[in-house]
């Protein structure tokens, strides 16, 4: 089973994917500065809460500390969706599936299942994000990149707490072969 | 601006990557948390360590800004696990779920909606927060740097402990080689069914997409904001643009189906329902972006938004509820084994793959194989299973000299055959052939939905076109002129329309299904309103395909009860089916039977045994002539007139009795004949049984005609010659033999226990075996007319008056232009009607509940009994 399917992984090797991600941290670096995503979630509320409820807006720290639309930070979240977009369109491998295989397999098919635990998890990792300043890429990899002992520490632990997690969640699914 | 662009570079290529290696896709996420694949970490790790160099280096040079990281250890380690709980749980983090969205990830939507909420919940509760967690004195900004003193020996650190990790991870989880096929997606290059099921999760897609898309053109259409009253909170001075560009995303991605569907109608200048939406949705579009850019006039953005939104919900819906049961038709041509057992000449066999045989060469088939191709026998004598292929249930003895066909199974012993046909032209593939054949040859209905889409492009067309020449002519200016125009043309496209006929769709699948009617194909059931013949196949579908006895005929002193008593006795240790009619009816007439002794099968002509001391035979008129056995009787000449299978009862080679048999004609039958020629339905039947049998069973039903003794082969062509009489034809069938017959009719029915060839061939599958079924699909099937008619009236009809409101008929005399918001109520009122209408098809259906008893008898296993009186008495005789 091991060898016969190696050609058939959809995605592209590590390394060489690496390397590509590096270069492109390299060159935000260098055009901007440490590169954030979760930041983004901030600017967009910003900009939305600025045209509802512009007093709200102008009044909370947290908004006040991230720029809204219109900015780099907002820019790039947007340009995170637009590469995904073409790299989903573009390939003709890689599943675009609504629901994880391996979820489906636990769960079963109920979208709504799903749907609400993505939206949990989704709150939880942008609170996480926003109480420690910054998420995988904002803290740990732009956080590492700049040696700060801070970035590793949240990167230890997220891993850590994230393969607990699954592990409690898809336990079972997990020791069987069929979800390989 | 320069920051705008290159941050949107810099996204682009970000997103582009992480979707590249499979971080945006929660399920590898999932398994590299399980340490089930490593690729993704060891990734993340290196890419971190390289980005750690690239900064020294940029770095050395002058370039690169770090900043300041705002955090302490208490807060951060408490982030972090309520961020590993999340991540673990979603398998999405922030910038994943911003890429996975663009990809299309439905559950990945809902992460970044969830995103959202957590992080209008942090912001609204930062002012008590950070002073409680953070402590200006902690030592969240330490840097390696910090505690190595040198910034290029902490670099080098960071960079071998992350080499360390990357090796680690690779040694501790699973290769990340192990994907399989379970990991991929559909196959783009699969079959047809893949096909259907890629092209629903792709309107589904599209829709839900859209869906969100057209929530803030809504919130921005100034006619929505002044009906709701919210203009004066809502609007914001170039809130057009906003809408304009939400409208451009929802009409080339959620209108891109229609726009495709447009192209290729009228490049195969079929106008139907695509030209109609896409027409509308293209002189919105143009329009309004015109309006938004410089041309005075209203925009109608949202009534393109919820006209892609709902067309893709119809669409969906449709597909969801029409994708039904399908096989195919390549598992016809499974039935034959890849590879054979070639006899060599020097006597010895080779395992040769059957695609290399030629014409003349011995194979070898041993007891229990299948018979790899067609051919002759050689040498040997053996029973043949050919139910697979002819439908036939009882084994056929065949010997030297005989043919066999490719599919088949043979039975006891070994047998050597010379190979007469191989690859296409072997008979298996023949038929599949012949079923592709007629399948192509299926003309392509037009449609309900599809006709009247025609009429209503024709309409909105020439409405429109009217509308503007008649607005010009009487001297007003171009732009007013061209605002009326599009708003007719928009009009003409009522929303309802897209659901108007899906939901009547959906609403009879699931009641098919619920009667045990499986649709497969919605054009051919729709034509089942219009049925005017129906042809039976006769074995299995009229009647059982189980013998049961008609008649005992003495030839001696003994009574009926002994005769059966006797052969009952003999019988009960056969399994063939003219073994338990007898043994049925001995046990319906309570007649007591000793166990017999001796049991020994007459190959081919019946079975011998010893009961109560006696030999008793029961036989087939064939040994009777072989062994000098002559008999003339009126009864049993009678009986074989009328297509009866008789065999004989010989006590001491004595002939005391006869028996005869036929197929027993199922109970539900008649009801089904004289209802449907109630309806006007002409019934017919078609069997390849001889024609005395086949008088027999029409005569007894009652049917209009019939035809017997038609070789498979040919049960297309007699469906054709049916079809030649200007009839509309369901064929109801259920064999292998039936397939081609099954495509050639209008309407091809394939009953319960049918083959998986004749299931993929029929329009409609009845999941029970009972022929009144057929009734249920003209009923419904014309109830579902219905309301399509009905449904598509309440979507179009009020064009009726809208349209020449619309246009500014009345405009002339009382200055009265339709509102747009009547317009919108019109519109969604009829859409609300169309819903319910389609709803109430249920209750029609339920008036139907007649169905009562006599659901047990069906025929078991997936062949038939297919020439009960071929061979006239000689049932265990092969056919020759």
């Amino acid at each position: 089973m091991e060898t016969k399917n190696k050609a058939t992984i959809p995605y592209w090797r590590w390394i060489p994917t690496s390397f590509a991600l590096a270069g492109i941290i390299v060159f935000i670096f260098a055009t901007y500065g440490p590169p954030a995503s979760s930041s983004g979630f901030v600017s967009v509320l910003k900009g939305f809460f600025q045209w509802v409820a512009p007093d709200y807006a102008a009044a909370k720290a947290h908004y006040k500390a991230i720029p809204g639309p219109g900015s780099w930070l907002f820019a790039f979240v947007l340009g995170m969706a637009i590469g995904g977009f073409i790299a989903g369109r573009t390939s003709k491998t890689i599943p675009v599936r609504d629901m994880p295989p391996i979820w489906q397999k636990r769960f079963g098919k109920s979208r709504v299942k799903r749907y609400a635990a993505t939206f949990f998890g989704g709150f939880l990792i942008l609170f996480g994000s926003r109480l420690a300043g910054g998420c995988t890429l904002g803290l740990f990899i732009s956080g590492s990149t700049q040696l700060a002992v801070s970035g590793l520490y949240f990167g230890v632990v997220i891993f850590a707490v994230a393969m607990l997690t699954a592990r409690l969640i898809f336990g079972k699914v997990a020791e069987k072969e069929e979800i390989q | 601006m320069t920051e705008i662009w290159l941050g949107l570079f810099s996204g682009i290529a970000f997103g582009f990557v992480i979707q590249r290696i499979g971080a945006t896709d929660a399920h590898r996420m999932a398994r590299s948390h399980l340490m089930l694949d490593a690729d993704i970490p060891r990734f993340m790790v290196t890419a971190v360590a390289l980005s750690a160099l690239g900064l020294f280096g940029l770095q050395a040079v002058g370039l690169g800004r770090s900043l300041p990281l705002p955090t302490s250890i208490v807060a951060t380690g408490l982030a972090a696990v309520i961020f590993g709980i999340g991540w673990g749980l979603a398998g999405y983090c922030p910038g994943t779920t911003w890429a996975a969205v663009g990809e299309g990830r439905m559950d990945a939507v809902f992460a970044l909606l969830g995103g959202l909420a957590g992080t209008a919940l942090f912001a609204q509760l930062h002012e008590t927060l950070i002073p409680l967690l953070y402590d200006p004195t902690n030592v969240g900004q330490i840097t390696l740097t910090d505690l190595f003193g040198n910034h290029a020996v902490a670099a080098l650190i960071l960079t071998v402990g992350f080499g360390v990790c990357t090796w680690g991870i690779g040694k501790l989880w699973a290769s990340g080689e192990r994907v399989v096929a379970f990991e991929r997606g559909p196959d783009p290059g699969g079959d047809h069914q893949d096909h259907h099921a890629h092209m629903m999760a792709d309107f589904r897609r599209r829709f839900w997409i859209s869906l969100v898309l057209t929530a803030p053109i809504l919130v921005l259409a100034p006619l929505i904001q002044k009906t709701l009253g919210i203009q004066e909170m809502m609007a914001f001075p170039g809130d057009g643009h906003v809408q304009f560009a939400f409208a451009t995303a929802v009409f080339f991605y959620g209108g891109w189906p229609f726009l495709k569907g447009l192209y290729d109608e009228l490049s195969e200048g079929e106008p139907g329902m695509m030209t109609l939406i896409g027409v509308a949705i293209l002189v919105a579009y143009i329009y309004s972006s015109a309006v938004v850019f410089s041309l005075p006039g209203k925009v109608f953005f949202w009534e393109l938004a919820t006209l892609i939104v709902i067309m893709l919900l119809g669409h969906w819906i449709e597909m969801r509820s029409v994708m039904g049961a399908s096989g195919a038709l390549e598992e016809l041509v499974q039935l034959l084994p890849s590879e054979a057992h070639l006899l060599t000449d020097s006597g010895d066999t080779e395992e040769v793959p059957v695609a290399e045989l030629s014409e003349g060469d011995k194979v070898l088939v041993k007891p229990g194989e299948k018979i790899p191709v067609d051919g002759e026998i050689a040498a040997g004598h053996s029973s043949v299973d050919e139910s697979m292929v002819t439908g036939e249930s009882i084994p056929v003895e065949k010997s030297e000299g005989e043919e066999v066909i490719g599919g088949s199974v043979n039975g006891e012993s070994t047998l050597t055959i010379s190979v007469q046909k191989t690859g296409d032209d072997t008979y298996l593939s023949q038929v599949v052939k012949m079923v592709e054949e007629a399948q192509a040859s299926k003309s392509k209905a037009q449609n309900l939905a599809d006709r009247a889409a025609f009429w209503l492009t024709v309409i909105a067309v020439s409405a429109g076109v009217i509308t503007l020449a008649a607005w010009l002519f009487t001297g007003r200016e171009f732009v007013f002129s061209l605002e009326r125009m599009v708003t007719v043309m928009v009009i003409t496209c009522p929303h309802a329309l897209g659901l108007a006929v899906p939901l009547v769709v959906a609403v009879s699948t699931s009641l098919a299904a619920g009667q045990g009617l499986l649709i497969r194909n919605r054009t051919a059931f729709e034509q089942a309103r219009s049925l005017k013949a129906v042809v039976f196949d006769k074995t299995g579908t009229l009647t059982e395909g189980l013998f049961g006895v008609d008649l005992v005929i003495r030839l001696g002193d003994e009574t009926e009860d002994e005769i059966l008593k006797l052969a009952a006795s003999l019988e009960s240790h056969s399994e063939h089916p003219i073994a338990n009619g007898i043994v049925e009816m001995a046990d319906t007439r309570e007649i007591d039977y000793p166990d017999p002794e001796d049991f020994e099968a007459i190959s081919g002509k019946g079975a011998k045994a010893k009961v109560a001391g006696k030999t008793v035979k029961v036989v087939s008129p064939g040994y009777l002539k072989e062994n000098g056995i002559s008999l003339e009787n009126d009864d049993i000449r009678k009986a074989r007139d009328e297509g009866k299978t008789v065999v004989y009862v010989l006590v001491d080679e004595n002939p005391i009795g006869a028996v005869a048999l036929s197929d027993k004609v199922r109970k539900e039958s008649r009801d089904a004949v004289s209802r449907l020629k109630e309806m006007g339905v002409q019934v017919m039947m078609l069997t390849g049984d001889a024609e005395a049998v086949a008088k027999s069973v029409a005569d007894d039903l009652g049917l209009d005609d019939y035809f017997a003794e038609v070789l498979p082969d040919e049960k297309a062509d007699t469906i054709k010659e049916i079809k030649g009489r200007g009839l509309t034809v369901a064929m109801v069938g259920d064999g292998i033999n039936d397939a081609p017959a099954l495509a050639e009719a209008d309407i091809g029915v394939a009953i319960g226990a049918g083959t998986d060839v004749a299931i993929e061939t029929a329009d409609i599958v009845l999941v029970r075996s009972d022929p009144r079924d057929v009734l249920a699909i003209v009923e419904l099937s014309r109830a579902t007319y219905k309301k399509m008619v009905q449904n598509l009236w309440w979507a179009a009809g009020y064009n009726i008056v809208a349209i020449p409101l619309a246009a500014g008929v009345l405009y002339p005399i009382w200055h009265y232009l339709l509102p747009p918001a009547i317009g919108a109520v019109v519109m969604s009122l009829s859409t609300v009607i169309v819903a319910v209408n389609a709803k109430l098809l249920g209750r029609v259906e339920n008036d139907r509940s007649r169905r009562t008893n006599v659901q047990g008898d069906e025929p078991a296993g997936e062949g038939s009994w297919q020439s009960g009186g071929r061979n006239d008495g000689g049932a265990r005789a092969g056919r020759s």
